[in-house]
């Protein structure tokens, strides 16, 4: 933005520059003004329904939606005053007269508009006697998002996402006046890849998602700027855990207008699951017999110590793309050292260059989040070119006799691996090192058990190049283990 | 009653005149054709001149309003007749689309002239089917004989007038809720800014203007903008249509020069009321417009600034007779059904504040009403009126409540404190 786009204008007294023409509102939002709203959203068109967001300005007789304003030089705005305060005093209490007060039984106590600015703006008690409109509660409307419709205030923000962001218009208010209910068309599931937005953008617990519901009061998740594994796109998120639980709860989208705008993809958002506890590795495993048990780390880092000795420069190496950059500088700078030079990864060149989204908004066909970080270490040791099919073809000529695999941190990204491997059962000793429990199969002889990409701090370079930082919360598995802590 | 020329009945009762030779016969079309010889800011000038204020209800300049068109050629423009016609009390534009088709579309064609439009559509309520089948036929009728569709009269301009038939609902007629519809969306009224002179159908340049409106225009063309002024009042000039209903005893519609005293159109040309039935208020412009007590009514004149005077508006020029049998808390009762029913429902303030308002009238009507009830129904009318909504009609949902209250509170409290009503009986609208 050049110098002479900014323009200097005044609200409540104080100076403020913002870009010439951008939406008032959203300039007070990002300038920590307090100036309630419900229906505006940065990633979408302006509705003005809501009626909360009232300013007034110098020299004009009215107060204005300031969602429907934009900055110009000079202005002179207030956000307070005893005409704005009774305006939202009155359009709050419009809000709540058909509003059912479930506050103890939603899921979006804690994080609902309708709360917040019940408590700050002096908690009028409703003067309506008469009956509330009843409207449909528990309404499961697609695979991921259920319905309460007696708690939508009719912002229109669903049905505005729906409309502009996947373009599929599956939502709409329907009806007219008090009577008007949010819906899908003839209650048709919602179909498309990005319907948790809808949830996440609900200011109240109108829309909720199936999978988070009920599981945990939205104060007592602690969160973290990450990158989403599903994909090379490398959608910015925020992680909900629970660090006394060991859980982590959601994912949710963090705005990079860069990256992925305001929104991920469902698939996305689902990805949390795979790190939780119930689907990692949680113990080192050794083989015995046709059983793999779990054994101490003393025990299986000798193991491991003992098959490197062992095998010395002969040792083969298998790479998959969903580590961070810093890890594939570890392993590679740790084996070449040693003189190991059977590096080998799995990134498909051929995949990677189709960079099409695959859905309606953001998913790439390259379910990695690091293809790009994998390729960048690789070619600073010369080894860009063992890939899958020169791995392939040393399988074949039979002369590998111990491997490590570095496994998908995501079973999702890629369920057959190793067995879409030829000729892997003749190598005698297969060690894994992971996350995934999917991948605790008698292929292994040896299982240890690392950090899953929020255990740990890295960056993933994502499709277009952009080099990403992940944040490091709470351990999940008590047993998991850095790659640096292993191979050193 | 002072002389007047009629400016949009003048033909009306002429045998046939809803067909395009009889209309041509009659100097139809003249206007038209001698608007294309002239420049398009010649006309607007002309209609400025005049002081044609928009029938539709809000009475904006006409001339002003076409001048706010971006005069950027390469633009495409449209022109928007509302023919909705939705405010209770109101049956004007009906008249003149059903009877006088020809002079509405000589109208368009004059007004689309004059903002460089080629397109242009007129919005009719679905349930005016003869309208709709008056209008269709007049514009077939009108292609036969050049005057609509390629080179209109031979000259270099283009013209095809569509007609649109909406679903009924009273949020249509609002402009921005007409253009929603319009664009085959659901009749939501739009933020504003952009107004649609700039941004309008398909977010291009568009001009709304009332059925009404557009057909003073060949009359204002023809004898000039001075003649126009010559009756009516300084800022109301011209000539209204005023539709007089309750039981008085002459019903209609009435073409009368804005200023006419209200109490003349009541006792003078309605004849007064139905036998035994004394004055108790009127509504002057359509169910929205605030109430006035039979004293105020006595008093008004039937204009712009006459009516803003006593507190109301001349709105859409619907005019009802309320008599003395007529129960207040029934009569709001009804009129309040109607606006929360009405409500687009589109922004929280009209949505929740129509329906609370009505459920409350509701409670008063039916000897549940609080005592708190009476101040409760002021304070949430005032708290959806005066720009807190999208749209206006929030305020017309608002004024008959407060008007109401504030008038006739000893009704409401007697209902609330007696529980009974002596009037109750009487009252045909229940
Ligand atoms: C709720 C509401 C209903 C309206 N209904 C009508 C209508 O039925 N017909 C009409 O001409 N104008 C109606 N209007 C006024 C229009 O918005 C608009 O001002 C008018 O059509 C402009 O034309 P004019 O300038 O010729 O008056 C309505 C306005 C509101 C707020
Ligand atoms: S469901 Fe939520 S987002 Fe959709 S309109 Fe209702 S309150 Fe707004
Ligand atoms: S598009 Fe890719 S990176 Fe973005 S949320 Fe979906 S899976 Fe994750
Ligand atoms: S004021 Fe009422 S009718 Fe107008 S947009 Fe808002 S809800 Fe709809
Ligand atoms: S945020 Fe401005 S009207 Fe809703």
């Amino acid at each position: 933005m050049s110098e002479k786009n900014i323009v200097q204008f005044e609200v409540d007294g104080k100076e403020v520059q913002a870009p010439k023409g951008e939406n008032l509102l959203k300039v007070l939002i990002d300038q920590k003004f307090k100036v309630p709203y419900y229906c505006y959203h940065p990633g979408l068109s302006v509705a003005g329904a809501c009626r909360m967001c009232f300013v007034e300005q110098e020299g004009v007789p009215r107060p204005m939606i300031s969602c429907n304003m934009q900055v110009q030089e000079g202005m002179k705005i207030k956000t307070e005053s005893e005409n704005l305060k009774n305006i939202r005093k009155w359009n709050l209490a419009f809000h709540l007269i058909n509003h059912p007060l479930d506050c103890p039984i939603c899921d979006q106590a804690g994080e609902c508009g309708l709360q917040d600015f019940y408590m700050e703006h002096g908690q009028y008690n409703s003067q309506m006697q008469e009956q509330k409109v009843l409207k449909r509660k528990v309404v499961s409307i697609g695979d991921h998002v259920m319905l309460d419709s007696e708690r939508c205030i009719l912002c229109s923000r669903c049905v505005r996402f729906f409309d502009e962001v996947p373009k599929t218009s599956e939502m709409a208010i329907f009806n007219r006046g008090d009577r008007s209910e949010i819906g899908t068309f003839l209650d048709r599931p919602l179909k498309n890849n990005y319907t948790l937005n809808s949830v996440n953008i609900c200011p109240v617990g109108a829309l909720t998602s199936k999978d988070f519901r009920f599981k945990k009061r939205v104060w007592f998740l602690k969160k973290l700027n990450s990158i989403c594994p599903g994909c090379s796109t490398g959608c910015n998120i925020e992680v909900h855990e629970d660090p006394r639980e060991k859980q982590v709860f959601r994912m949710l989208p963090r705005y990079n207008e860069n990256v992925n705008g305001h929104w991920m993809c469902d698939y996305g958002a689902m990805r949390y699951e795979k790190i939780n506890p119930k689907n990692r590795i949680l113990t080192p495993k050794l083989k015995q017999g046709h059983e793999l048990v779990p054994t101490d780390w003393d025990n299986a880092q000798k193991y491991f110590d003992d098959a490197m000795e062992k095998v010395g420069k002969d040792l083969y190496v298998l790479i998959t793309p969903q580590y961070t950059v810093e890890e594939f500088e570890h392993i590679y700078a740790t084996f070449t050292q040693k003189g190991i030079q059977n590096i080998f990864h799995t990134v498909d060149e051929k995949n990677i260059k189709d960079t099409k989204v695959i859905d309606e908004l953001l998913m790439r066909n390259d379910k990695n989040p690091n293809s790009k970080g994998l390729l960048k270490v690789s070619a600073a040791h010369g080894l860009e070119k063992q890939n899958l099919a020169a791995f392939q073809k040393e399988l074949e000529t039979q002369k590998i006799k111990t491997l490590v695999v570095f496994s998908p941190a995501d079973p999702d990204s890629d369920p057959e691996f190793m067995n879409s491997l030829k000729g892997i059962e003749a190598v005698e000793t297969k060690i894994q090192l992971g996350t995934a429990a999917q991948y605790e199969t008698l292929d292994f002889d040896c299982i240890l058990p690392t950090l899953s990409f929020v255990e740990k701090a890295g960056t993933f370079i994502n499709f277009n190049d952009v080099e990403q930082k992940i944040e490091a919360g709470a351990k999940l598995v008590e047993d998991a283990k850095a790659i640096s802590e292993i191979l050193c | 009653m002072k002389d007047f020329p009629k400016v949009l009945f003048e033909r009306l009762e002429i045998p046939n005149i809803h067909k395009i030779s009889v209309f041509q016969e009659h100097g139809g079309y003249q206007m038209a054709k001698r608007a294309l010889q002239m420049a398009p800011e010649e006309v607007t000038k002309i209609v400025t001149d005049s002081g044609l204020r928009g029938r539709g209800g809000a009475g904006f300049p006409t001339g002003m309003k076409w001048s706010f068109v971006p005069k950027d050629a390469s633009k495409i423009k449209y022109l928007l007749c509302n023919g909705d016609e939705s405010e209770p009390g109101t049956f004007k534009d009906r008249i003149l689309m059903e009877k006088m088709p020809h002079l509405l579309l000589e109208g368009m064609i004059i007004a689309a002239h004059a903002i460089d439009c080629h397109r242009a559509y007129i919005y009719i309520r679905g349930e005016f089917t003869e309208s709709i089948a008056a209008l269709e036929k007049a514009i077939e009728d009108c292609h036969t004989e050049n005057i609509l569709g390629k080179n209109i009269f031979g000259t270099k301009f283009n013209l095809e007038i569509h007609v649109f038939k909406g679903a009924g609902a009273y949020i249509c007629g609002e402009e921005t809720g007409l253009i929603s519809s319009l664009e085959g969306t659901k009749g939501w009224p739009k933020v504003k800014p952009p107004f649609p002179a700039i941004a309008g159908f398909n977010r291009l340049p568009s001009i709304v203007n009332n059925v009404e409106t557009l057909a003073a225009v060949p009359w204002i063309l023809k004898n000039g903008a001075q003649a126009y002024r010559k009756f009516g009042t300084e800022k109301s000039p011209g000539t209204k249509l005023f539709c007089l209903s309750g039981p008085v005893k002459n019903p209609g519609t009435y073409e009368l020069p804005c200023g006419f005293p209200l109490k003349d159109l009541i006792f003078d040309i309605g004849g007064g009321l139905l036998d035994d039935l004394n004055l108790k208020a009127v509504i002057p412009g359509g169910a929205s417009a605030k109430i006035l007590t039979a004293e105020e009514a006595l008093k008004t004149t039937l204009c712009y600034e006459g009516c803003q005077t006593m507190g109301t508006m001349l709105g859409s020029g619907g005019v009802i007779v309320i008599p003395h049998t007529q129960c207040m808390v029934d009569l709001l009762h009804v009129v309040s059904y109607f606006f929360k029913d009405e409500s687009c429902g589109q922004c929280t303030p009209c949505r929740e504040g129509t329906g609370w308002m009505h459920k409350i009238v509701d409670s008063i009507l039916h000897q549940r009403g609080r005592p708190e009830d009476v101040q409760l129904l002021l304070d949430i009318s005032e708290n959806i009126q005066g720009g807190r909504t999208i749209c206006a009609l929030a305020d017309a949902a608002a004024w008959p409540v407060e008007s109401y209250v504030k008038k006739f509170k000893q009704e409401f409290v007697d209902h609330i404190e007696k529980k009974a009503c002596n009037l109750y009986k009487y009252s045909a609208s229940l």
